[in-house]
């Protein structure tokens, strides 16, 4: 690599030696092309600041979750799901908020929750509402940052407008209940879940944040969509318990539901 | 000369920006970062949105089948081109095209300049070689300096006559009829003094249209139709037929789960809009609302939003479909249609 000041040494020699008039022209000539070139400059220091990505992966039982695969339910029914998503908000550790609202859409998104700065050893409890909290779920969804998952462009069909706000949860469907061989997804199951009434709190304790590299750490959840049709204690059966959209007589539902949904989500 | 070897802005290109009208109850709208809106652009989007030597009969323009007095829409069931042939599909409507995630009714296009480049070379429609269509507009002087105005360097193709018109197109926006004041009204957004008085001119039938509209055990329309655009974005099959002749979005990703299914429209201006559905089938407003009461038919696809197609629709009586069409005329926004910065300029 030539340096700059070996380049001066070369042109001064040269202006001694050779005609004045040229060589002055020259040089100005070089000088100026070389003005155009970008200059060197050291790139300033990185700043060190530690990121945190949180994905959810669906599964079934113990395998990952593939939309509009076949999976068989505890009552023998085949069901394809279509349609996974929910808000999670308000994720912190006490007062330390680490994300104040992610969007969880398994199609268009796949995992992703979100990616956040923040110290591993900052969040290894956290809490967060399953859907949003009511002093957000009824405000204008264009005034929050275009860039936040409640703001109306990217909530899209997640929003149902200004009373019920938010919808906290879909899970969509199609079930073949009946046991005969012949695959017939003809009965659709769709819960859309929100309002005020339907919040649900998670937790996660001692958490364990991966190191991936360049202060990146990631910690992953699980959907357990079996979990969700049979959390233990009760069971979803699809075949009579298939719609809500949290509508006026799905109360009952529209709780069990979101409940189940909560059960689903744990640490991976 | 330096100067020259060691800059590339363009000489002498000073354009004016364009600065939008968003409502404010409206989001962001995300300009292309190649394509920014301008002053120049935008009157040049409008001279070739009116442009009929577009075609290759010198005989249509984009207007011929988005014409202003039905909301940029085309009042038959199909569009018929220069050669007289007809499409399969109704022409959408040109409205608030500056927040479209997709465009067409199968969503092909992912930005509104990739749409424009649609319509010029398609034989059922203006018919022509985007190579004739320069041509024709270099051969004018006035398009030559007005093309070197909007992009600062000589030259004309079928990238910049697209840019241009989608700069008009994105100033296209209805955000003031009578349903905005209900939105706005509803969120608690201050209302002018305007929106004010028409407030008062809103009428009880209006307000109980609007109650059916988002009501689950109403019409149930909110799950495709809400906020400020009027609509989600996504594609939905909406119970028109059991099998699909158009495969719609399907046609596009092959996706078996995707057919029968087509861009969610906005219902802004519907009044204006008609016919209806991605194939114009129907002609009134009150065949809409029937559709939906009673018409839904069930199919692999269908949405599973729709929640009563079990009994085939909603089941409104009579006084309800006459409150939501009185709602739907809400979205009738006489600003918008009569805005002379959307006429043809000639």
């Amino acid at each position: 690599m030539i340096k700059s000041s070996e380049i001066y040494s070369f042109f001064l020699n040269l202006f001694r030696t050779v005609n004045m008039k040229k060589t002055t022209f020259y040089f100005l000539a070089i000088l100026f092309l070389a003005s155009c070139k970008d200059e060197v400059v050291d790139p300033p220091a990185p700043i060190e600041v530690d990121q945190l990505k949180m994905t959810m992966q669906p599964t079934f039982g113990s395998a990952d979750l593939v939309l509009d695969q076949t999976y068989t339910t505890d009552e023998g029914y085949l069901v394809q799901f279509t349609d996974l998503k929910c808000y999670i908000t308000d994720v912190a550790n006490g007062s330390s908020t680490l994300c104040s609202s992610a969007l969880f859409d398994y199609r268009a998104n796949n995992t992703v929750l979100f990616t956040k700065p923040g110290k591993p050893a900052d969040y290894s409890n956290l809490t967060a509402s399953l859907g949003v909290a009511a002093s957000k779920n009824h405000a204008d969804p264009t005034s929050f940052s275009s860039s936040d998952p409640l703001y109306i462009t990217i909530a899209n069909d997640m929003h149902w407008g200004w009373n019920p706000g938010y919808i906290f949860m879909k899970v969509e469907a199609k079930v073949d209940t009946i046991q005969n061989g012949i695959d017939n997804f003809d009965h659709t199951v769709v819960f859309h879940i929100g309002g005020d009434a339907y919040l649900q709190n998670l937790q996660f304790n001692s958490i364990t944040w991966n190191a991936v590299g360049s202060g990146m750490y990631t910690r992953a959840l699980k959907l357990d969509m079996q979990k969700f049709l049979n959390n233990g204690t009760e069971s979803i059966d699809l075949k009579t318990e298939y719609t809500s959209h949290t509508g006026p007589g799905q109360e009952a539902i529209s709780l069990k539901v979101i409940q189940h949904l909560k059960d689903a989500i744990s640490l991976y | 000369m330096f100067a020259l070897s060691c800059k590339k802005d363009k000489v002498g290109y000073t354009p004016t920006p364009y600065e939008l009208e968003i409502p404010s109850h409206f989001p962001e709208m995300k300009i292309p970062a190649d394509n920014p809106m301008t002053v120049e652009g935008v009157h040049l989007g409008r001279l070739l949105f009116y442009e009929e030597r577009l075609s290759g009969d010198n005989t249509q323009s984009c207007a011929s089948c988005h014409s202003i007095e039905t909301a940029f829409s085309d009042p038959n069931q199909f569009s018929t081109g220069i050669d007289g042939i007809q499409g399969n599909r109704n022409s959408m409507a040109l409205v608030n095209l500056g927040w479209q995630k997709f465009f067409f009714w199968d969503g092909r296009a992912a930005t509104l300049e990739e749409q424009i480049l649609g319509p010029v070379p398609n034989p059922i429609e203006m018919h022509q070689s985007w190579k004739d269509a320069v041509a024709k507009l270099n051969s004018d002087v006035n398009y030559r300096n007005l093309f070197y105005k909007a992009f600062g360097e000589e030259g004309i193709d079928s990238t910049k006559v697209s840019k241009s018109i989608a700069q008009f197109l994105r100033t296209l926006i209805s955000g003031t009829s009578k349903y905005d004041i209900m939105y706005k009204y509803e969120y608690g957004i201050p209302l002018s003094s305007t929106d004010q008085a028409i407030l008062s001119t809103i009428t009880v039938e209006e307000w109980g249209g609007y109650d059916l509209f988002k009501g689950i055990n109403g019409a149930d329309c909110f799950h495709c139709h809400n906020g400020p655009l009027m609509q989600v974005q996504l594609f939905s099959n909406n119970g028109l037929d059991a099998t699909f002749a158009d495969p719609g979005r399907g046609g596009i990703t092959g996706n078996a789960n995707d057919m029968g299914k087509f861009k969610i429209p906005t219902l802004r201006n519907i009044a204006l809009s008609a016919p209806y559905m991605h194939d114009g089938r129907f002609t009134t407003l009150d065949q809409v609302i029937e559709h939906y009461s009673s018409g839904i038919i069930q199919s692999s696809t269908l949405d599973p939003s729709i929640e009563f197609a079990f009994q085939g629709g909603v089941q409104l009586d009579s006084e309800q479909k006459s409150l939501l069409k009185k709602f739907l005329e809400t979205l009738t926004d006489y600003n918008f249609i009569n805005n002379p910065n959307f006429k043809d300029p000639n």
